[in-house]
């Protein structure tokens, strides 16, 4: 007998063989007595232990009944006394933190006199409001040294400037500023302000340009600088052009930063605690049950931190948005020199207003005339026979 | 996840006690689910879900043989239907065959004949190429029936 035939013939009988290779075997099959055997036998085996049963299968109701065994180990997971010791250790974390965060609260706001004057209070002249970012609680530091001109007066409470807490606490101010300047060039002007910006230890986040033909040239710019150089940077910055409108706030933001910290320590304590669960858990529904509430901690957990890292962010770099307004050219000022341009295109605009005015009034008339007409058309008719002499 | 527990409890508990016996089977089963919640996200499809439960449940099953010594056969039945005697005699001359197997014949045999799994399906689960799975069932039935027609008890 061909020993590669009966190598394969148990591949044949599970249908596991190529059809040449099976086409071979079958052949071989009708032809060889001991090979036909063999495969009887095979067969025989094969039925033989696929009908064997285990003597005691499991019902199915086991997996239930062991969410309920799970129930019973969860009671005894209450009972434990790694349960009760972090139970306690976390009432000692919020009993131990909350004072701590309300005492930093009356500290910061015993020693951070309230301003009594509004968030974003001091502009200069009434020329284009600058964008002002929402200040809440903030002080201003703008004084004017001369007409038309302002001057940031050094801000005590800054970032660099602010004292320590008696705690060793410092203070997070988120500040941010805002600068109208009129320059020679808004082109020249954001390259210069971009190289000192980074110089600082600061970066450009953002710029935006207006140039066209019938308008003068304009540019904003939205820098990030460190908090301790915002008034260095502000004050530079004013150097770079005429200032047309200034104005600094700043919002403290320890008491949330201190909050939140605390609420991250308390949680990431439970969270150890749910580790050491896991660590423990014996059966598919406890592991299930500690890693749903573990996801559920972690998630809020990278909410928090996130939110306490975007303020320390804020808080540490200052953001100040820079309003650049091109000065007309030599030409264009001679063309329109002084009153006489301003007259000329308040005439015009004048001009164009009263046109507008009668067009509008025109357009209401002609609307209105089914109306008006047939009201009109009466009336004369009706003066007219009230007129007429009678007979 | 409790869906795939109350899905394959059955077929896991049954393989396990395959290999480890049924005394062993409730312990096997549980470790294998909560090895399966651990890694079900390194699940990718490639095979069945209740193939991917069966090569976990086969590593714990070789774990647990080796702290202990089980009789992996020791308590097989035949269907209802046959007689009594005849599935006594011939399940424990085929408990005897198997228990004097190697374990690699001994897996692809329940592997393959009592579960019914595919030659790729086997190779996959103990990780071995499919011709070795040909090959070793080849050689387990040959020792099978060396085995059976002598008549040692094992």
């Amino acid at each position: 007998m061909n020993n590669d035939l009966r190598e394969d013939l148990k591949a044949y009988i599970d249908g596991e063989l190529e059809p040449g290779r099976a086409e071979q075997i079958r052949v071989a099959l009708e032809t060889d007595e001991t090979l036909r055997k063999e495969e009887e036998f095979m067969r025989s085996l094969g039925r033989s232990f696929a009908s064997l049963r285990p003597t005691s299968e499991a019902s199915p109701q086991s997996a239930e009944k062991s969410a309920a065994s799970f129930i019973r180990k969860r009671r005894s997971i209450l009972g434990s006394p790694w349960v009760w010791a972090g139970a306690c250790s976390i009432l000692l974390i919020v009993v131990l933190a909350r004072p701590l965060i309300q005492s930093a609260q009356s500290e910061l706001s015993g020693s951070d006199s309230p301003s009594p004057f509004p968030a974003a209070s001091s502009s200069g002249n009434a020329s284009p409001p600058a964008p002002e970012a929402p200040a809440v609680g903030g002080a201003t530091d703008m004084h004017e040294s001369e007409p038309g001109r302002i001057t940031p007066q050094p801000e005590e409470s800054s970032i660099s400037a602010a004292p320590p807490g008696p705690a060793g606490f410092t203070r997070a101010l988120i500040r941010t500023g805002s600068l109208t300047l009129r320059v020679e060039s808004v082109d020249a002007t954001r390259d210069e302000i971009t190289q000192r910006v980074s110089a600082w230890g600061g970066y450009v986040e953002g710029q935006t340009k207006r140039d066209s033909q019938a308008r003068v040239a304009e540019g904003e710019m939205i820098l990030r600088v460190p908090s301790e150089r915002f008034d260095e940077a502000m004050a530079e910055l004013e150097s770079q052009g005429e200032t047309i409108n200034s104005n600094t706030t700043s919002d403290d933001v320890s008491d949330q930063i201190v909050d939140l910290d605390a609420r991250l320590k308390t949680m990431r304590a439970q969270e150890e605690i749910y580790r050491k669960l896991l660590g423990e858990a014996k059966t598919v529904g406890q592991v299930m049950q500690v890693q749903d509430r573990l996801s559920s901690l972690r998630a809020e957990i990278e909410s928090i931190d996130a939110r306490a890292q975007s303020l320390k962010n804020l808080a540490a770099l200052s953001t100040i948005r820079v309003h650049l307004i091109q000065r007309p050219s030599a030409s264009e000022a001679a063309s329109t020199s002084g009153w006489a341009g301003d007259a000329w295109a308040n005439a015009v605009k004048g001009v164009a207003g009263a046109l507008q005015t009668i067009a509008t009034a025109v357009i209401f008339v002609l609307v209105w005339l089914p109306i008006w007409l047939p009201l009109t058309l009466l009336l004369i008719v009706v003066y007219r026979r009230a007129l007429s002499p009678r007979t | 996840m409790a869906d795939i527990v109350r899905l394959f409890y059955a077929d896991v508990h049954r393989f396990c006690s395959r290999f480890v016996g049924v005394d062993a089977a409730e312990d096997a089963t549980q470790e294998t689910f909560i090895a399966a919640h651990k890694r079900i996200r390194g699940f990718r499809g490639d095979s069945s879900l209740k193939t991917w439960l069966f090569g976990i449940a086969l590593n714990i099953s070789r774990n647990a043989k080796r702290k202990r010594q089980p009789v992996p056969l020791a308590d097989w039945d035949y269907p209802a239907e046959s007689d009594p005697a005849d599935r006594l005699i011939e399940a424990e001359q085929l408990r005897c065959a198997l228990a004097k197997l190697s374990p690699e014949h001994r897996e692809v045999v329940i592997l393959h004949e009592m579960e019914g799994l595919s030659y790729d399906e086997c190779g996959n689960l103990i990780g071995v190429p499919s011709g070795t799975v040909k090959s070793r069932l080849h050689h387990a039935f040959r020792q099978l029936r060396s085995h059976l027609q002598t008549g040692e008890p094992a």
